[in-house]
Order: structure tokens, then sequence, then C-alpha cells
């Protein structure tokens, strides 16, 4: 990291932070905690997303039972790329 | 901000019937989002969650389009992230513990793949301004330089 640097830990988790006291100190990093994004910025990032034609890639089956099923499935197999959606038919 | 608001009622914390799977449902319009026309439904669907983790972190934290920013984990949150920092005008640097998604890192906008996997360091990786950390465990924190035992000598006159 760059003396001053963000280390953003978006992964969810409940333990405790595993970086080292200190090295934030001597080399200026911050951890920043960020959960979603307020709502002026999601409108933005929809904005963005349309500017600079952005989508998420996308795997995507009916939604139904079956297609639930076969979604989680690929999940668990980490095999989704990048992320499942149930189609409302 | 509404995402930290003291009084907020969200769904499973405070409503479980929010209507996602429902034909109809009546929500207060200022905490809806318009979609835009040329956005389908399914791809809106993804930004709305994880979309929205990584643009809540690479928007209100002061990122500068010199910074090069660094993405652990490429996957839902991930290769959004790549994606979005590419065209705010970043370096992105993507680490994935495999070469198996190298290809795709790097259409994503990434100009730096590492995979991570059996390297003892990352001496020879340029150093990062911002880091988002997205994959679905914790990564190797050692293997980034941020958890070994810093040691400091002091020097008794």
């Amino acid at each position: 990291m760059l003396p001053g640097g963000t280390i953003f830990p978006l992964t969810v988790d409940f333990d405790r932070t595993p970086v080292r006291m200190l090295k934030l100190i001597f080399s200026g990093l911050s951890i920043q905690g960020s959960a979603g994004a307020p709502r002026r910025e999601v409108r933005r990032m929809l904005k963005f997303c349309v500017q600079h034609n952005i989508h998420p890639t996308i795997m995507t089956w009916p939604l139904n039972q079956k297609g639930a099923t076969e979604a989680l499935k690929t999940l668990k197999d980490g095999k989704m790329r990048y992320r499942g959606v149930l189609v409302a038919q | 901000m509404d995402v930290y608001c003291v009084n907020k009622k969200e769904f499973i914390s405070h409503d479980r019937d929010e209507g996602s799977f429902g034909s109809h449902v009546a929500w207060d319009a200022d905490a809806l989002f318009i979609i835009p026309k040329e956005m389908k439904s399914e791809h809106a669907g993804p930004l709305m969650c994880g979309g929205a983790t990584v643009w809540g972190a690479l928007s209100q934290y002061n990122l500068k389009a010199t910074d090069r920013v660094g993405v652990i984990g490429i996957g839902g949150l991930g290769h959004l992230a790549i994606q979005f920092a590419s065209k705010m005008g970043c370096e992105v640097i993507a680490f994935s513990g495999t070469e198996s998604k190298k290809a795709e890192a790097l259409a994503f906008g990434a100009t730096e793949f590492v995979a991570t996997k059996g390297l003892k360091d990352l001496k020879h990786i340029g150093k990062i301004n911002q880091l988002l950390i997205t994959t679905s465990e914790q990564p190797d924190y050692d293997l980034y330089n941020l958890c070994n035992d810093g040691l400091l000598i002091l020097k008794v006159p």
C-alpha cells in the first residue's frame, strides 16, 4: 500500500480486523468501512453505467423452483459468472 | 447518509415482506430508483446490491483518476469494481487466486492482473492507493503486507 492509502474491507465478516495497527500507524493507512451506497449515489451509479455501457455479467434462470435450484447449485459449485439473476416470467 | 440512518427500517432487520416476489407493491417513491430505459431489468438487479457496495466505496472517499486501485477477488462485486474504477480513469490491479479469470479481468478494464496462488509476497507489484477487498472470505493479509509483525528497534542511550 502507498502511504495514506485506504483499505475497504467489503467482505461481510464477523471477525476482528486482521490488519496490524503498526501498519496503519507507520504508513498512515485507513481502513474505511462502507455498506452499500446512499440513494443519491445509487442514482449516479445507474447514470454512470448507461454513460459508459457498464453492466454486470450475469447468468439467468426463470424465477421458479427449478430455476432457483439450478442457480444455487451453480453458486455452490463456484461456477457463477458473476451474478445469478432469477427472471420473473 | 441514508444507509446509516439510525431510524431506518430495512429489509430483513425490520421488514421481511418487501415485495420482491410480488406482482405489485406500494412503496415510498423516495426509496425507489427509476431504472434507465437503456438498462435491462436483469442487469439493474445486481447493481442494486453488489454494484452499490463497490460504487459506495469508490465514489465517496476521495478517489482520484490518478489512483492505483486494487481489487482482491473477481466475483459479483469485484467484476463491477474493476469496470467502475477503470471507467473513472484509475489504474486497476486485479488480484485473483489463479489465472482462470485473467482474460475476463483485463476485458473488464484491469490494467494489471495478479494470480496470488503460490506467491510469497507482492514486492514486484506497484503500490496501491485504494484497496477493495471483495472476496467471499478474508484474503491472506500477510501477502498484502498488512499484518506482518513490524519490528520496532529502539536505541536506548
